[in-house]
This record gives structure tokens, sequence and C-alpha cells, in this order.
């Protein structure tokens, strides 16, 4: 991102060339487990992106800064203050990462906002060469309380059927 | 709680959160419901019958239909709303709707993927004919 912070995402693709609808999935959990979503996309054609917001993912030791990388954190759900494991670390983080972000807000917090501007302009429309298109729709799930469990936007490419699947870890 | 740093170092929100007990401008710039004319897309919403944000999900879709932000947000939105939820708590180790959902899966990645095909692809499945809400 242009204010230097890392976001890590996983991307599946189909083996074919050509330019494939992108769907973008931002989630607050681990991005390992959007891996069954990413292959079956992929097998139908699309490119499926799963990245962590800032935050989630805790700053590697060489200091590749993160918005959020605390190591002890106010658990929202019982209001009491204690250290987390670090399973319950970055659980909690997708919730509370941000001092702008009340309840896993996503799309509430703006600096998530512009993390996610950047990469539908920059990371999207350069590294994989999707034209700039626009979002196309939306997937929300359990939207209630302003936690995102999924957020998807999708970008339009031209249309190709896939030939198989390819999974690409090189973007972290 | 001896070694423990005070909560505002640690979570420096949850102060904002206490300087804020009503729904004041703080509050309004981070609600979804303050924001439904900017939502230009059509959405594709779901929710679970026994999960805790079922009524936020309702509200929603309702909402939206009435104060999206472009025809396509307030008519093209879809609305499922599967069996199970959220874990509560547990007794014996297994939930009510850990139960539910074992015996009738809900494939919620291929449901997905379907939306995205009627969207992207034109493809006339459930989701380029059926009605606009489902219940399983």
């Amino acid at each position: 991102m242009r204010d230097g912070v890392t976001l890590r995402a996983d991307i599946y693709r189909p083996k074919a060339d050509g330019k494939f609808p992108v769907l973008l999935e931002r989630t607050p959990y681990d991005k390992s487990g959007g891996r069954d979503f990413g292959m079956r996309g992929a097998a139908r054609g699309y490119v499926v992106v799963i990245q962590t917001p800032a935050g989630v993912t805790p700053a590697k030791a060489s200091g590749i800064p993160s918005r959020t990388n605390r190591t002890t954190a106010l658990t929202p759900w019982s209001g009491r203050l204690r250290f987390l494991t670090r399973t319950e670390k970055w659980e909690c983080l997708g919730f509370i990462r941000r001092r702008d972000t009340i309840s896993g807000g996503d799309r509430a917090s703006p600096a998530s906002r512009r993390d996610r501007s950047e990469c539908y302009r920059f990371q999207l429309s350069r590294r994989l060469d999707v034209p700039r298109r626009g979002v196309r729709a939306v997937v929300q799930s359990k939207l209630g309380f302003g936690i995102e469990r999924r957020y998807f936007a999708a970008r339009f490419g031209s249309r190709h059927n896939s030939a198989g699947v390819e999974e690409d870890a090189s973007a972290n | 709680m001896r070694g423990v740093p005070p909560a505002k170092s640690l979570a420096p929100y949850y102060a904002d959160w206490l300087a804020h007990p009503n729904y004041d401008e703080y509050w309004k710039a981070l609600s979804i419901e303050e924001h439904y004319s900017q939502i230009q897309v059509p959405v594709f919403n779901i929710a679970d019958w026994y999960d805790i944000f079922l009524g936020g999900s309702l509200r929603n879709y309702q909402l939206l239909k009435t104060n999206g932000g472009s025809e396509a947000a307030r008519k093209g939105q879809r609305l499922l709303i599967g069996i199970g939820g959220m874990p509560e708590a547990r007794k014996n180790g297994r939930s009510a709707t850990w139960i539910l959902a074992r015996k009738a899966p809900f494939d919620v990645d291929g449901i997905t993927l379907d939306w995205y095909d009627a969207i992207f692809k034109g493809v006339k499945n459930a989701f380029a004919a059926g009605s606009k809400c489902g219940f399983l």
C-alpha cells in the first residue's frame, strides 16, 4: 500500500491464458480458510484473491510494517483485559485492529477502505491485468452487526472458460 | 491484572467507545445504515436462521431495497437464509446449530459462485430465474 503496509493474499487462478473475472475476498480470519472457495472459483473460470486486511497477520520479524501488531488486546466479547493466545489474537485483531475501527468493520475503517480501494486500482489492475471497469457485485455474509465475515467484490475481465486451476501463493 | 499495561495503551479505541455512549456522529460514520445510498451494485445477503446477526441481515435487505444507491442495488439484490448460525453456548461439546447444520449441509461456496455465474456470465441458474429470497 502507499503507506508501506504489506497486505497478504492467496491467489487462485485458472490454468489458462487470458483475462478472467476477479473475485476479491477480504477476510478478518485466516486467509488459508478460503482455499476451497479459491480452488472451486478458479475451476469455474475466476481469479480468486483471498486477502487479509491490515493487522490480521502479524508483521514479520523483518520489520514489515503492520497497522496492528499487538500481543495483547481487550477481548471485545467479554470486555476483560487479558493476554491472548496466538490464535485468539488473530481472531481478535479481526475485530478490533485499529483505533478507528469498532467491530470488524472492515468497510467502516477509513484505512481499510483506502486499502481496499488501492487493491482495486493497483494490485488487481496491474498485477492481474484486469481492466478498471468497476465493481459489479458484492456478497455480504452476516453483515448485521458490522462483522464482515466475507466480503467479495468482483471486477470483470474478458470471458474465458478455465482449463484447470492454478494456485499461486507467491503473493504471500 | 498486575503487570498488564493500562487499557488505554492496549486498546485506545475502547476509550473512544466509552466517550460516545450515544448514537452520535462517531457511530453514524461507521454504520452501514447511514450509507445505503452509496451502495450501487447488487448485493447477495447470506444469513442463517440461528445466527445472532439474522436481524441485521434482514434489515439490510429491507432497507437496501428502498434506499439503495441505484436501480441495480435496489432490485438486483438477493437474500438467502440458511440453517445453522454462529456457535453459541454448547452442552456436551455440541450446539443445536451444529447438529442442524450437519443434517442440512449448506454449500455456501457453491451458491456464491452460482451468484457470480449469473451476474458475470449470464448463466441461467436459480439466481436468474428464482425469487429474490431463498430459505434452506
